[in-house]
């Protein structure tokens, strides 16, 4: 298996809670710079460190995660991460302008030397309102804009698209990139509907905010539609995101853990603001299989109910050999995208490097 | 007659009726159907028969839309010369769908004179199914071409695009999204809207004219 470090951009002053949008009155320019800061070292030691992967994420008016265009943040990390691949994990596809993504991904494939991953994604529910797309289209915007990427990065010639949600009258983008035909493209499947969609498209899978059983009926299902059109993906189309937090100790794993919120109850960005989140569950947005995708965004449990639910890695390196091997056995995913808490100080730097130098080379051979 | 609520067709009102016509040429009967006032388009159909497309019939609200029987025959360009000259077009953008695409650029590479613009829907003209001696001579036609690719066309797929861009000396490819081969059925209001904008404005059809505004 590989291994993925995500460093949220958490901002690391005071700031209000239990609201989306979230107001700035608090917000001091000095403490952003410096939580960017923190993120782009974090990162630059979890490569130096040994991490397959590093991962970005597109947010939006929360404090929790500043990176609403992570495509900037990504194009920082092709300069200072010398090794690791760099996924987009990613650009919320449907409330953008896909051939300025086709573009922008390009850039960083080019200026990375082919390091790019490409993750192309949905967004969190609330995230419609943030440029104001209508939620009720978002799979039908997603599909297409997936599918008019693909045709921006492999087209030679300049053509013109006249698409249901996207017009175009002519495409030819500079720089193209590195990898050919383009980078590999994940997308989240944690519906059936995007099952079908990865499957017919021969596309990768990620999970996030979920549980390790949910996940596994969900990659189940995709691995057989991906039979039934006719190829087997490998471990290395399934990834799967967690928390992480690797120590000398198991309990001081878990009460480091406690310490930073992972154990309390937390309503996540999508449930903050329930007349945004009833809205948008009204609109269809969630599919056929709403009430499953509705409960895997509620409140989180304790911290040993979340190892047992596989949404945390955490005490010393054999304890998370054990936990990961157990997750790898249930899911088949090939890359594990570790969300760290990253406000923790030294703490969070030791759980970084102690788990690239101790548990990286061990998952490989798992 | 009661409207049937699924017939989009029978909502619009916009749209003229199509009539039958019949011209003769070279001897020969061509039987045509013919709707709307406007810029004339002249479509040569995949089938080579004169049923209307659903993207004809919206197009046919702004011009005048002639579906015309192909013409067969040793010299059938010439004969579609003729076919021009005896519906009286003084001048046409010609549209011709599949198969029929290697007639119309056939065509518009002999006697232009009644040709603005070539249209070209889910062209086989060129590729496995295609006329190898025509693919040379592309370059010599200097008329404005719209050439239309469905993304799902297994018959003319969209990566054949390309080689009409190469070869067109004015050529313009555009993709429609999610269309099978069967374009101007599957798609018709992104076709009519394409074809519409490129028959007006030829190759300066790249630009905009769509306001953007949303309140005054």
């Amino acid at each position: 298996m590989k291994a993925a470090l995500f460093c949220t951009t958490r901002y690391a002053g005071p700031a209000p809670k239990g609201v989306w949008p979230v107001p700035a009155h608090t917000y001091s320019p000095e403490i952003a710079q410096q939580s960017m800061q923190r993120t782009l070292s974090q990162f630059r030691l979890g490569d130096e460190a040994g991490f397959d992967w590093v991962t970005v994420a597109e947010h939006h008016f929360a404090p929790f995660s500043m990176s609403p265009n992570p495509l900037i943040l990504a194009g920082a990390l092709t300069q200072t991460i010398k090794r690791a691949k760099i996924a987009l994990l990613g650009p919320d596809i449907p409330i953008l302008n896909p051939v300025r993504v086709a573009e922008e991904i390009s850039m960083l494939d080019t200026m990375s030397g082919g390091r790019v991953i490409a993750g192309l994604m949905r967004g969190t529910p609330n995230e419609y309102v943030t440029y104001n797309v209508n939620p009720a289209e978002s799979r039908e915007r997603f599909k297409e804009a997936v599918q008019l990427i693909r045709a921006a990065w492999s087209e030679p010639q300049p053509f013109g698209w006249q698409g249901r949600f996207f017009q175009y009258r002519s495409i030819s983008i500079w720089p193209r990139p590195i990898q050919q035909p383009h980078p590999p493209i994940y997308i989240s499947a944690a519906s059936p509907e995007s099952g079908d969609f990865a499957a017919e498209n021969r596309l990768g899978i990620g999970f996030a905010f979920t549980t390790v059983q949910m996940a596994s009926k969900a990659a189940d299902y995709y691995r057989q539609r991906a039979n039934e059109f006719g190829w087997t993906p490998t471990p290395d189309n399934v990834i799967y995101r967690l928390g992480m937090h690797c120590t000398d100790d198991d309990e001081e794993g878990i009460e480091d853990m406690i310490a930073a919120g992972g154990g309390q109850p937390s309503l996540g960005l999508t449930m903050t603001n329930k007349a945004i989140e009833s809205a948008v569950a009204e609109s269809g947005y969630y599919g056929r299989d709403i009430d499953t995708q509705r409960a895997r965004l509620r409140s989180r449990g304790e911290v040993r109910d979340r190892i047992d639910k596989g949404q945390v890695l955490v005490g010393t390196p054999d304890t998370i050999i054990k936990q990961a091997r157990r997750i790898k056995d249930m899911l088949g995913c090939g890359i594990l995208d570790l969300s760290i808490a990253v406000q923790m100080g030294d703490k969070t730097l030791r759980s970084i490097e102690k788990f690239g130098t101790e548990v990286v080379p061990r998952l490989h051979e798992l | 007659m009661p409207k049937d609520p699924d017939d989009k067709q029978a909502d619009t009102g916009q749209e003229p009726a199509f009539a039958d016509g019949v011209i003769e040429v070279g001897g020969a009967r061509l039987r045509y159907r013919a709707a709307g006032d406007g810029p004339a388009l002249v479509c040569l159909q995949g089938d080579g028969g004169a049923t209307p497309t659903r993207a004809q019939a919206l197009l046919a609200a702004g011009h005048r839309v002639i579906v015309l029987e192909t013409p067969r025959g040793d010299d059938a360009a010439a004969g579609l010369s003729q076919a021009l000259a005896a519906l009286v077009i003084d001048r046409c953008t010609l549209v011709g769908a599949s198969g029929a695409a290697t007639l119309v650029l056939d065509a518009a590479l002999g006697d232009a004179s009644r040709i603005d613009a070539v249209v070209l829907v889910a062209p086989t003209a060129i590729g496995a199914n295609g006329d190898p001696a025509l693919e040379p001579r592309l370059a010599q036609l200097e008329l404005p071409v719209l050439a239309l690719f469905g993304t799902r066309d297994r018959v003319a797929p969209s990566t054949l695009a390309r080689r009409y861009r190469e070869l067109l000396p004015n050529g313009h490819i555009v993709l429609v999204y999610d269309a099978a081969h069967a374009i101007d059925s599957e798609r018709p209001e992104a076709t009519a809207e394409v074809v519409a904008d490129f028959v007006a404005h030829h190759e300066r059809f790249l630009v905009t004219r769509t306001s953007g505004m949303i309140h005054p």
